[in-house]
């Protein structure tokens, strides 16, 4: 009797999946309709995805990573060749892939200008490793409309300016968890929408650390900045005090000298009574819920 | 061919009984026997039972007929005795349900394994069959470490995966063969269409 990998066994295909990695575990995914059915049949360990949207000139790269590596699954390419013999289904999107041979681990695949390729792909990820909704998007770039509706966790790569941030997160508000990995120094910040996020984690910050205290809305954030002065916490604590409905649950300052923490420092040379006195019945201790 | 004319596969001529051991003697469907050491069988959790419950003695197993497997070829039943031979005496490994599987390929089973693909996974199929926990763990690192940097188009050539054309294809030839009047019957009606006829009844 013939024999392909389809036809071995259940317990068999466990085994040989439980060796893939999850690239080889998505490429195997792509080869037919009854691959998929195989692939998405196989309950895995829960992946945390992470999927990297980069763009430079028309090529858009698409990297998946999980288990805190980084596989660079795809490269799309925006222009689109009909006659092309290689093609790739994934639900109502047709594109056509080839490898790279200087890169075989990347798959390339072409897809229709006016198609939203990045949705569909991440639906069919998120369907693929039974994740819904837990896909963390790297953005390097914000012209990413087409997957809008699909981001609840979004890395912000690259330094972009503020209307361009407030655009993005005016169009998909309900994020889980926001992250921005450069710094931004803006001053106009009272309303803008990234400081309404509700998990937000703000690196390199420049001098403004003072405006993103006073100005975030949601409940939980780190904000890591270039300088930091005691002057900020004890205006924090102040306005935080008098504010009605605050949503904010927890917060970390981290100045970072060298690598290191100052926070702590600062913390330690304020006194717990005159804290306590300061911020009256809101006194939570360290660490707690 | 009869059994008595059935070609005999030593499968390790090195390991020809010094000491008084005892071989088993198995028999492929296509009627290949082979001679395993009772200690290779050992690998074989499936084999292993069946000798036991069978309780041979030397005697027995020189003159009844040879085991047979009838699920399993003799090129791939010399592959997976070739293996049993060569790791007889060695634990066998309790599967500890961790992922991702860290399986490490020896030279011997590398070498072993250097077939073509279709073999590949009949040896697969075979060491599940017997149920040789280690062989299984081999070959199907083996297996995963061929998609390793491949394409959809590269991964189906490797795998033997057909399209969704063939599987298409195949379905239809499957219902077809299930059904023979099917395909009579839409002949017909393909040349009734051909004619200009509107209706088939």
């Amino acid at each position: 009797m013939f024999k392909n990998f389809l036809t071995l066994p259940l317990l068999v295909h466990l085994k040989i999946f439980s060796c893939l990695s999850p690239t080889e575990y998505s490429i195997l995914s792509l080869c037919s309709r009854r691959t998929k059915i195989l692939v998405k049949w196989r309950k895995r360990e829960r992946l945390e995805l992470k999927i990297h949207v980069e763009t430079r000139n028309k090529f858009s790269f698409f990297a998946l990573g999980a288990d805190n590596t980084e596989h660079k699954l795809m490269v799309l390419e925006r222009d689109f060749e009909p006659n092309c013999t290689s093609v790739l289904r994934l639900g109502d999107l047709v594109m056509k892939y080839q490898s790279y041979t200087d890169q075989s681990e990347t798959v390339h695949i072409k897809y229709h200008y006016n198609l939203n390729p990045l949705e569909n792909l991440a639906e069919s990820f998120s369907d693929l490793f039974h994740t819904p909704g837990n896909i963390t998007w790297k953005l390097e770039t914000l012209d990413v409309s087409g997957v809008l509706k699909s981001i609840k966790k979004s890395i912000i790569l690259r330094k972009n300016n503020c209307e361009e941030l407030e655009k993005f997160y005016s169009s998909c508000p309900d994020q889980e968890f926001t992250m921005i990995e450069e710094g931004w120094n803006l001053w106009t910040l009272e309303h803008h929408k990234i400081l309404q996020q509700k998990n937000l984690v703000l690196k390199k910050l420049r001098p403004n650390l003072l405006s993103f205290l006073v100005n975030f809305r949601g409940e939980n954030a780190v904000f890591e900045c270039v300088h930091f002065e005691d002057l900020h916490v004890k205006e924090l604590l102040k306005q935080w005090i008098l504010k009605r409905d605050d949503p904010l649950r927890s917060l970390i300052i981290k100045q970072q000298i060298r690598g290191a923490s100052r926070v702590d420092y600062i913390l330690e040379g304020v006194k717990h009574l005159e804290l306590k006195k300061m911020v009256g019945n809101r006194f939570y201790s360290y660490e707690s819920e | 061919m009869s059994v008595e004319n059935a070609p005999v596969v030593d499968v390790d001529e090195a390991a020809i009984p010094v000491e008084k051991k005892m071989y088993y003697r198995f028999e492929s469907n296509d009627k290949k026997e082979f001679r395993v050491s009772e200690l290779a069988i050992q690998q074989s959790e499936t084999l292993n039972r069946l000798v036991e419950a069978m309780g041979y003695t030397s005697e027995d197993v020189e003159n009844k007929p040879a085991i047979a497997i009838e699920n399993i070829d003799g090129k791939t039943l010399k592959l997976v005795f070739q293996w049993c031979e060569h790791h007889k005496g060695e634990a066998i490994p309790v599967d500890d349900g961790s992922v991702p599987k860290i399986v490490e390929i020896p030279e011997f089973d590398a070498k072993l394994m250097d077939i073509d693909n279709g073999l590949l996974f009949k040896l697969i199929w075979a060491a599940d069959y017997l149920n040789i926990v280690q062989l299984l763990n081999v070959s199907c690192k083996k297996v995963a470490n061929m998609a390793q940097g491949k394409t959809p188009a590269q991964l189906r050539r490797v795998y033997l995966l057909p399209s969704d054309e063939e599987d298409e294809a195949a379905k239809r030839a499957a219902q077809e063969a299930q059904d023979p009047r099917a395909r009579e019957v839409e002949e017909e009606f393909e040349e009734r269409k051909r004619q200009g006829g509107n209706s088939f009844f």
